[in-house]
């Protein structure tokens, strides 16, 4: 009977420990490339934000708005179409390149969408409740001269366990003032799948 | 009748630039106002989605998936044919007891509703149910 409940526990130690390895978490380098599925992931959107970056601060429409206005352009981020066959939010690298822009100081961001609402609320709420000397005035925000756009597409080929999947990103800048597109940018990912 | 619409109109052009702040520049179509008043009554949806992801995928062909989706559409189909072959063994003779044998309610060794004897016989009822 002893013998038998020893080996029950001995039993049900063992299945923990067997069950406890199955379970592991580990913190692991942000630029390091893990690739599992084969889908889109942090690398993919790393890549994009950089190659956009690149293009975006290298390319003629920055000097020729500098040599016309003699002041860095302001962009607005408009709405980004993901027509791909998986959920992708851009704002991974949206952000990225946003974060890059402000930082070469080449370029200025204005807040847009829900966020520009967020801050014109509380704009309003300052005329009611700042002091006279801090509350903030109406009619004083930067107006951006580009919008940028942009869309994900995909397109997968795929025959038993074998696939390829192709990403293209496509960014563009168009003036606001004359619809005139001034800057297009593109990042194009291919991927070979073997399951 | 003519003079007092002339006025009205240059009158409302006039204040429509003065509220606006924008005065008609060269090259500037005449109809700019059409569009303007048209946006500035729509911009707030028109806007809203700024620096969002508009999502319009679309399914495509995963051999691993569809594979997976057979399966579990072959395991649905059994199951939904145990569930008819169950219920209508358990209705069919107006009786609410599950001990009855068919339409007599008498004990018909033959009478294996639901239990295959060859599969009983095999003994592997309990690998396949």
């Amino acid at each position: 009977m002893k013998r038998s409940h020893l080996s029950f526990i001995l039993i049900a130690v063992l299945a923990f420990g067997v069950q406890s390895c199955f379970h592991s978490v580990a913190r692991v380098d942000v630029d390091k490339e893990m690739d599992i599925s084969g889908g889109w992931n942090d690398v993919d959107s790393r890549l994009t934000s950089e190659q956009m970056t690149e293009q975006a601060l290298s390319e003629d429409w920055l000097k020729n708005h500098m040599a016309a206005t003699k002041n860095q352009p302001v962009i607005i981020v408009g709405m980004i179409t993901n027509k791909s066959h998986e959920h992708i939010d851009a704002e991974t690298f949206i952000k990225d390149i946003e974060k890059s822009f402000i930082t070469s100081k080449k370029v200025r961001i204005v807040q847009g969408g829900a966020k520009r609402e967020e801050l014109r609320g509380e704009r309003a709420d300052q005329q009611i409740n700042s002091s006279v000397s801090t509350m903030k005035q109406w009619g004083l925000e930067v107006g951006a001269d580009y919008i940028m756009q942009g869309s994900i597409n995909s397109i997968v080929d795929a025959y038993k366990r074998q696939k390829v999947v192709y990403y293209q990103i496509d960014l563009e800048l168009t003036n606001l003032q004359t619809n005139e597109i001034v800057w297009i940018g593109d990042t194009k990912i291919k991927k070979y799948v073997k399951n | 009748m003519k003079n007092i619409f002339l006025f009205t109109l240059v009158l409302s052009a006039a204040a429509s630039n003065i509220s606006y702040g924008q005065q008609p520049l060269p090259d500037q179509n005449p109809n700019y106002a059409v569009s303007r008043d048209y946006y500035s009554q729509n911009y707030r949806d028109l806007t809203a989605t700024q620096g969002q992801t508009a999502q319009q995928t679309y399914t495509a062909f995963d051999w691993t998936t569809h594979k997976a989706d057979q399966k579990q559409q072959r395991i649905d189909r059994r199951y939904d044919l145990k569930k008819m072959r169950y219920q209508s063994r358990y209705f069919c003779n107006n009786s609410m007891s599950p001990f009855n044998y068919g339409s007599n309610n008498y004990y018909n060794p033959y009478y294996t509703p639901y239990y295959s004897p060859f599969f009983y016989g095999a003994g592997i009822y309990s690998f396949i149910f």
